[in-house]
């Protein structure tokens, strides 16, 4: 994710800038408008030094000849002209306001649809690109790369075509007025567009940099915020800000770079341009002078010179609006293209009438493809039955867990619910009927109540409650002044450990699933309060099929089902008492804390003498 | 139009600009409103005063690029004059070697045109970015500076788009937009000393539109600054869910809650296509005004000098060349005004960015080392709590005058139900909080008194929390000690049993972790953030449940190694697992943030209060107090029939639409 995308064949920057122009090209009447009425700008403002070329040939009757200037002056005619001229600006500043407006509509509205495609493809996406991606880039894309985007379609595309027809319209009326000033100004012309086109190749890599090294800054940015606490706990402010600053020191020298570039190119378009205008009046007078001119048709070409004055300007901003899109384009193009690689089958079926069967196959999992994380796990887990999982940290405990939503598909074997493999099954339906409580408690910014309702936004204040109370968090919620209201910082910042673990408890509660998972969700409880929610959780897990990872003995004493892990594999499975008498993993673990309780006992026993 | 180089592309170009604009005047969205209409009143002296500062250790580059700005329009302005000229003394006349040195004259000016903007381009681009990199930094710093307190309000996708957005508008303004407004007011200036001269009938003919024009711009930037604002208030709403959502992917994705999510997601994203597009027809509304007075302008003009060449006032030669001039100059002359309006609102999108910039920057830490701080060339770890109370929120108070004495080389444990406030004690210690009561002294020195820095240097924490950064496992183990060496780190890794699995990793040592190191479990996260403050060799060493989400064995194992590396180290334990701290030198009991008992293991189980009790809830089944499952269970009850009466009733419901 974090190295700049390959440039693949098919990533060329003419497909990708095709691809983008394909999303404006949804909004068909919309850009058919806007090109006519980018057509009418372009005929209404050649019209104008048509207009005044007339107005000074009949109107004020101007007439050069042999050094001596004459007039002939109709005023009613100039009166004409001078209408003819508000007319011709009037309709010129209308089709420019619908170009303008339209423009900036569709390419907003080509904004919006990436954003909603974005969103929903972050949101699609499984767990497995979440694990590599840096959330500082991909927000990065999401903003900064679109506005780029949506930048190119008003300024760089439909400008673009302005420009270019505005030039090449004027090249040929001049031809038709005189060949000898056209072709004194084509050279500039030509020079002009193959130059715009040759800076615009050279900064297509370093518009590439610039883009990363936005990103990367961005990265850098979001990690040192979010682990604020351990960079200040290990007083690592210094070396932060170091490695802020080398990266804003390198985004500092590639933007530089292109500034420079830029810095030489477009103060030689206006020179270019300049060039142009003196050859125009040197010509031109030579022309006039000479007879084969007359003064409207100077006038008109000073006109026509003046007139592509700005395009001229900016076309070297415009043009360089291609590349940059062309890099904004891939990177974004890059998040959309990426399949999940858990995908619904095209004909996968809601689970009906859901009991909670849950079978392991023949598991193996990798995450990577190389190293093996399970290990031909194979278990069966019946409609209410309660299995718990036990096995040292890194055993795979939360990985099999995973497996049961589809938040990451197997590598070989197969995970069943109900009898039917989970990759024929939609992944709404599946997902409905598994409710994990993750190791890694995260919440949102929003009020207690919001996130507790997370699942069901729907339920009510008192629903919200009570799945509170079973979670055993809602004697806390109360005695804040604020109570359900309560604002939550960034991932709970203001929250105890056990208070966020509860909350999340809560959350899952609300969802009425027929597997109810809790992956060490009362770590960070005390053991008084985790007696407690477990009492609460055991009404509530009738019915349904249960996965409880633990590492103390006495949360998963009373599973139907134990299964012990051990660097992937399940090495022991049984009853509580049969793995005792087993011996193995499973007995060592309860003697360590079997020790525990015996002196325990001896020692309240001691104590209460 | 002006000469704001990368500005001058139109009328579109100013909406909306950079991506995230507007962020909260608060740092979460926790406070709404739309403060940001406090934002973008023009002209705050004390603020530009703040913002031209930036440039003063540029002046020279800064100075060149003002020099190369009035140059540029000058040779720029003078041009339709030499035109007028070319005209009415040579090309009307037939004088073609007048013309002929005039186009010399002429070449010389565009020469100096081109190198009066290149050398204001290049002196910009080198103010420009040094100045965003300034910036950049001081604010990177002054967020590093802050204190706890506000990160836990903070959301770090919006204090983010200050660092990355909010600067780069501030310096288009502080190089484009000055200079560009600068050099328009002398433009202006040159048009009308020019036209006055060639002729002042004329002039004043030209003259009488521009009333009508500036009326207008002003009368439409009111309207714009509001749409505008509104842009930036929409475009932050966004990205901030977006932000949010993508962090919490795992949430929303486990609890089946996408569609929802799309929906909510796309009402803000259309609330901002609304605001953009309004803010577009309001930019695009200005053209046809323009373009109308310019042609009123240029037909008055034509007609003007009709009539005078009629009636013979005016030299037929001189007319013509004047209407010429007047024509091109007109052009020339709305440019400017237009500009000006139109860097306007530029200047209140740089404005609200500068505000949001100087917030951060103004936003005191609220633990800042004193002047005289006493700077700890080392500590014993002799940690004192003097009648210490805490309130993060004012007036829930957390801790209640709490007094506590841990010599060195002590180690002390803290149980309690969770909220008991075990957590906020050890965040008292390495100052992340400031006692709202009372004092902390290590050492005897209050907390208060020394440096910050030299005080944690010292200290290893291991938080709730484990948070590693991307990088190598051993970069992370090494974070809090950079001259740790590899053996340091390897020790460190076997002393917490995580030396066997980082072996197995692929890379061994140099496995390069996910952000947040989300390719770890849990447990392993923990390990790692526990050999990190292992390696800091600390003197006063916390753990708040630092072995929470780690199995027994591993835990037993711990236990043992890190008894030695303890010796002679304050220590400060928090656990659940009554086994952990079990041979702790003293157990501190906390309930609802006072110390209710104290003393070593025996002592407490003697005593036969709350830590006996603990204790025996961890070991046995015991009778706590009960309360009604069932009528909880009965009210969810009714939510799960709701649900599953619409998932049955309702047809399919289709998934939101995206895009059209
Ligand atoms: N997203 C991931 N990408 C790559 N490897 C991973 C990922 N998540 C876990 N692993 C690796 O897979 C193995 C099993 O991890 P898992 O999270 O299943 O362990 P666990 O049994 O839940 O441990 P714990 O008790 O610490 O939570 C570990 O070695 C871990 O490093
Ligand atoms: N940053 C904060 N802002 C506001 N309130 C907070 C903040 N941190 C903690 N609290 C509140 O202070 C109380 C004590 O929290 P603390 O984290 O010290 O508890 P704890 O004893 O560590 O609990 P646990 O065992 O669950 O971690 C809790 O009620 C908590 O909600
Ligand atoms: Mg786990
Ligand atoms: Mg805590």
């Amino acid at each position: 994710m974090s190295a700049p995308a390959e440039a693949a064949p098919g990533d060329a920057a003419v497909h990708v800038i095709w691809r983008i122009i394909k999303y404006a090209l949804r909004y068909r009447r919309g850009l058919g408008a806007t090109l006519l009425a980018t057509v009418g700008t372009a005929g209404f403002a050649i019209a104008t030094p048509e207009l005044l070329e007339w107005a000074v040939d009949t109107g004020l009757g101007v007439e050069v000849e042999g050094g001596v200037t004459t007039v002939d002056v109709d005023e009613s005619l100039l009166v004409v002209a001078g209408l003819a001229l508000l007319g011709a600006a009037l309709f010129r500043g209308i089709s420019q306001f619908v170009q303008a407006y339209l423009g900036e509509s569709i390419a907003q509205a080509v904004a919006y649809d990436i954003r909603n495609q974005i969103y929903e493809r972050l949101q699609a996406l499984s767990f497995a690109y979440h694990d590599d991606a840096e959330t500082g880039q991909v927000m990065v894309r999401a903003t900064q790369d679109v506005e780029v985007v949506r930048m190119f379609l008003n300024i760089g595309g439909i400008r673009l075509i302005f420009t270019v027809g505005l030039l090449t319209t004027v090249m040929i009326l001049m031809f038709l007025t005189n060949a000898l000033v056209a072709l004194v100004v084509l050279p500039f012309m030509l020079v002009l567009a193959i130059r715009s086109y040759m800076v615009s190749r050279a900064l297509v890599p370093l518009w590439r940099d610039v883009q990363e090294g936005q990103a990367q800054l961005g990265t850098v940015l979001q990690e040192a915020l979010t682990g604020i606490r351990v960079v200040k706990a290990f007083a690592r402010e210094p070396v932060e800000g170091e490695k802020f600053g080398v990266k804003a020191k390198w985004l500092y020298r590639t933007s530089y770079t292109t500034s420079m570039i830029q810095a030489r190119h477009q103060p030689f378009m206006t020179a270019l341009w300049m060039g142009a205008m003196i050859a125009t009046v040197w010509v031109g007078g030579i022309e006039v002078a000479n007879g084969n001119l007359d003064a409207g048709g100077l006038t008109k070409f000073l006109f026509f010179v003046a007139l592509i004055q700005m395009p001229v300007r900016t076309l070297g901003w415009m043009v360089m609006m291609v590349p940059r899109a062309a890099t904004a384009g891939r990177r974004i193009f890059e998040i959309l293209d990426r399949e999940s690689v858990v995908l619904e089958s095209p004909t996968a079926v809601a689970p009906t009438a859901p009991r909670g069967h849950v079978r392991f196959e023949d598991v193996s999992f990798s995450y990577d493809g190389e190293r093996q994380v399970l290990d031909h796990v194979d278990f069966d887990a019946k409609p209410g039955e309660v299995v718990a999982l036990l096995g040292p940290t890194g055993s795979g405990k939360t990985s099999i867990v995973n497996l049961i939503p589809r938040f990451y598909d197997v590598t070989g074997g197969a995970v069943t619910f109900d009898g039917a493999d989970v990759r024929g099954l939609t992944m709404a339906g599946l997902r409905a009927e598994v409710a994990i409580v993750q190791q890694d408690v995260f919440l949102f910014a929003a009020t207690l109540r919001d996130n507790i309702a997370y699942g069901r936004p729907d339920a009510t204040d008192e629903e919200v409650e009570a799945a509170a109370r079973l979670a055993r968090v809602h004697d806390h919620i109360v005695t804040l002044p604020a109570g359900y209201r309560t604002w939550v910082g960034e991932r709970g910042a203001t929250l105890s450990g056990g208070q966020k673990q509860r909350i999340a408890i809560a959350r899952a509660l609300l969802m009425d699933p027929r597997v109810l998972v809790f992956d060490d969700s009362t770590s960070s409880v005390d053991t008084g309060t985790e007696q407690e929610i477990q009492r609460a959780m055991s009404a509530l897990m009738r019915g349904r099929t249960t996965f409880i990872i633990a590492h103390r003995l006495r949360s998963v004493r009373d599973a139907d089902q134990i299964l012990v892990l051990d660097q992937g594999r399940i090495v022991q499975r049984g009853r509580h008492a049969e793995l005792l008498a087993q011996g193995g993993l499973y007995r060592e673990i309860h003697d360590l804390e079997l020790r525990d309780q015996a002196e325990a006992y001896a020692q309240i026993a001691g104590g209460a003498e | 139009m002006g000469f704001g180089g990368g500005m001058a592309g139109g009328w579109s170009t100013n909406l909306g600009g950079q991506g995230h604009g507007g962020r909260g005047n608060n740092w979460g969205s926790s406070s709404h409103g739309d403060w940001e209409d406090e934002y973008g009143s023009l002209y705050n002296p004390a603020l530009v005063k703040r913002m031209v500062r930036y440039l003063v250790p540029h002046k020279r580059p800064a100075g060149m690029a003002f020099l190369s700005m009035v140059a540029f329009a000058c040779f720029s302005y003078v041009q339709p004059l030499l035109i007028t000229i070319a005209v009415r003394d040579f090309i009307t006349g037939g004088d073609l070697s007048g013309l002929k040195w005039l186009m010399f004259a002429f070449i010389g000016v565009a020469i100096g045109a081109w190198v009066a903007e290149f050398a204001r381009q290049w002196a910009m681009a080198r103010v420009g970015h040094a100045v965003l990199l300034r910036m950049r930094r001081e604010l990177f710093d002054h967020l590093m500076s802050l204190s706890q307190k506000f990160y836990d309000d903070a959301e770090v996708g919006r204090v983010m788009s200050r660092v990355t957005s909010d600067v780069q508008v501030l310096q288009e303004l502080l190089t484009t937009g000055v200079l560009t407004v600068i050099a328009d007011v002398i433009g202006l200036v040159i048009v009308i000393v020019v036209v006055l001269i060639l002729d002042w009938q004329l002039a004043l003919v030209t003259f009488a539109v521009l009333p009508i024009l500036i009326g207008v711009m002003i009368f439409w930037s009111r309207y714009a600054r509001r749409a505008f604002l509104e842009v930036r208030i929409a475009i932050s709403g966004v990205n901030g869910t977006l932000n949010e959502d993508l962090n919490g992917v795992r949430v929303v994705q486990g609890l089946s809650r996408e569609a929802e999510n799309a929906r909510r997601f796309d009402r803000i994203n259309d609330r901002n296509l609304r605001a953009t597009r309004r803010a577009g027809l309001l930019s695009a509304s200005v053209i046809p005004v323009v373009e109308v007075l310019i042609a009123v302008a240029t037909a008055l003009v034509i007609v003007v000098a009709g009539i005078r060449l009629a009636d013979g006032s005016l030299d037929p030669a001189l007319g013509f060349a004047a209407v010429l001039g007047f024509a091109l100059y007109i052009q020339r002359f709305f440019d400017p005004v237009r500009d000006l309006v139109l860097q306007y609102t530029m200047f209140q999108r740089a404005i609200a960015g500068a505000e949001r910039i100087f917030e951060v920057l103004d936003t005191p830490p609220e633990i800042v080392d004193k002047a005289d701080a006493v700077v700890l060339d080392d500590i014993t770890g002799d940690v004192v709590f003097d009648n210490v109370s805490l309130e993060y929120v004012e007036g829930l108070r957390v801790l209640h005058d709490v007094s506590l004495h841990v010599k060195p080389g002590e180690t002390v444990a803290f149980v309690g139900s969770t909220g008991a406030g075990k957590t906020s004690m050890t965040s008292l210690i390495s100052r992340s909080y400031d006692v709202t009561e009372g004092a902390i002294r290590v050492d005897g020195h209050d907390v208060r008194d020394v440096e910050r820095r030299s005080l944690t240097r010292r200290m290893g924490v291991v938080l709730q929390d484990a948070f590693l950064f991307s990088g190598t496992v051993s970069e992370n183990i090494g974070y809090g000690n950079l001259d740790a060496t590899q053996e340091d780190i390897h020790r460190a890794a076997t002393i917490v049993g995580a030396d066997g699995w980082i072996r197995r990793l692929p890379n061994g040592y140099e496995t390069v972790l996910a952000e947040r190191a989300q390719n770890l479990s849990l447990g392993q996260r923990q390990l790692l953030a526990f050999a990190r403050a292992v390696v800091a060799d600390p003197r006063i060493l916390i753990l708040d449940e630092a072995t929470a989400n780690v199995d027994s064995q591993t835990e037993a194992m711990i236990q043992a190694a890190i008894a030695k590396v303890m010796q002679g180290r304050t220590a400060f334990v928090i656990a659940h697992r009554l086994s952990t701290i079990r041979s702790v030198d003293r157990i501190l009991v906390m309930r609802d943030g006072r110390i209710v008992e104290s003393g070593s293991h025996e002592e407490l189980l003697e005593q036969d209060g709350q830590y006996a009790e603990l204790y025996r809830l961890t070991y046995a089944e015991e009778e706590s107090e009960q309360f009604d499952e069932e009528a909880a269970l009965g009210v969810l009850s009714q939510l799960w029939e709701r649900a599953r009466a619409e998932k049955a009733g309702a047809a399919p419901v289709p998934a939101p639409a995206s895009g059209d």
